[in-house]
């Protein structure tokens, strides 16, 4: 090999290990850390509850 | 070992000659430079970032999680004093929508209001209850696979019922509000009236109702 081709070759290596480098970084970046049970865990609710459902119920025969 | 140390000489006085060119110089340089900055790329400077990032990407999150969690935690203690409000009152809930079919519940209830309201019950029928979702023979396919996505998709399951009644058009009209007044949920799906028996002064009418009761899936 030629001491130009060597050095495509090391410039290749290079690019490559650079493109690994970023998209790997680009991938942690992205990726949330929160497992999807926790985010089940996290999921709102209504703590609103309508009285008058109960109200209109007592009205109603057993 | 003697030929091999005249090689060896040779070779590098050969090196150092090959060395001395300017151009090879600058190649051996760039081309040496590349291949640190790659091995150091990737035992180094990569597990570093990545490290650095993925500790950021966890702070971030979890003051994320934290909020919401916090968010949650609210929304219970709220939900708990609003359960504190109502809790003598819970058991209507459980009248309107049992856990249960309840079915002698169900027809002890009809047959009573049937009695009450001087009517007589000359039928009544409980349909098939199918614990485990299967589909409804009389239905389209397509009716079918919406049926049974709808029905996994939610939380209570409900069963049918028939029943006729023979009364006055009073005591016919009392029933039915009855019927529809009672705690538990129950929807009219058909109502169908005919004239009743002749024989008692042809004032007597039927009255065909279907409808549907539910209760909770477990």
């Amino acid at each position: 090999m030629k001491s130009k081709d060597w050095l495509i070759l090391s410039i290749i290596t290079f690019l490559t290990v650079l493109s690994w480098t970023v998209y790997d970084v680009y991938h942690t970046v992205v990726t949330s850390t929160i497992t999807p049970v926790d985010k089940e865990l996290v999921k709102p609710i209504s703590p609103e509850f309508d009285g008058g459902i109960l109200f209109n119920l007592q009205q109603k025969e057993e | 070992m003697f030929p091999i140390q005249i090689n060896q000489a040779n070779y590098t006085q050969r090196l150092k000659v090959f060395l001395q060119s300017e151009e090879i110089k600058a190649y051996t340089m760039a081309i040496l430079s590349f291949f640190a900055i790659s091995f150091f790329a990737v035992f180094a400077i990569k597990p570093t970032l990545t490290t650095f990032f993925s500790l950021r990407r966890q702070i971030q999150d979890y003051e994320e999680f934290d909020k919401q969690l916090e968010d949650k935690i609210n929304m219970l203690l709220k939900a708990q004093e609003q359960y504190q409000l109502y809790k003598n009152n819970t058991f209507l809930l459980s009248q309107a929508l049992p856990t249960e079919p309840q079915f002698t519940y169900l027809i002890k209830k009809i047959e009573k209001i049937s009695e009450e309201t001087k009517t007589e019950l000359s039928r009544l029928e409980i349909n098939e209850v199918d614990f485990i979702n299967s589909p409804d023979k009389t239905k389209s396919t397509e009716d079918l696979s919406n049926t049974k996505l709808q029905s996994e998709n939610r939380d209570y399951q409900s069963f049918g019922f028939q029943t006729e009644i023979n009364g006055s058009y009073q005591d016919s009209e009392t029933f039915l509000k009855r019927l529809m007044n009672t705690r538990r949920i129950i929807s009219l799906l058909s109502l169908k009236m005919g004239k009743g028996d002749l024989e008692t002064g042809g004032e007597k009418i039927i009255i065909e109702v279907e409808g549907e009761t539910y209760f909770l899936k477990k």
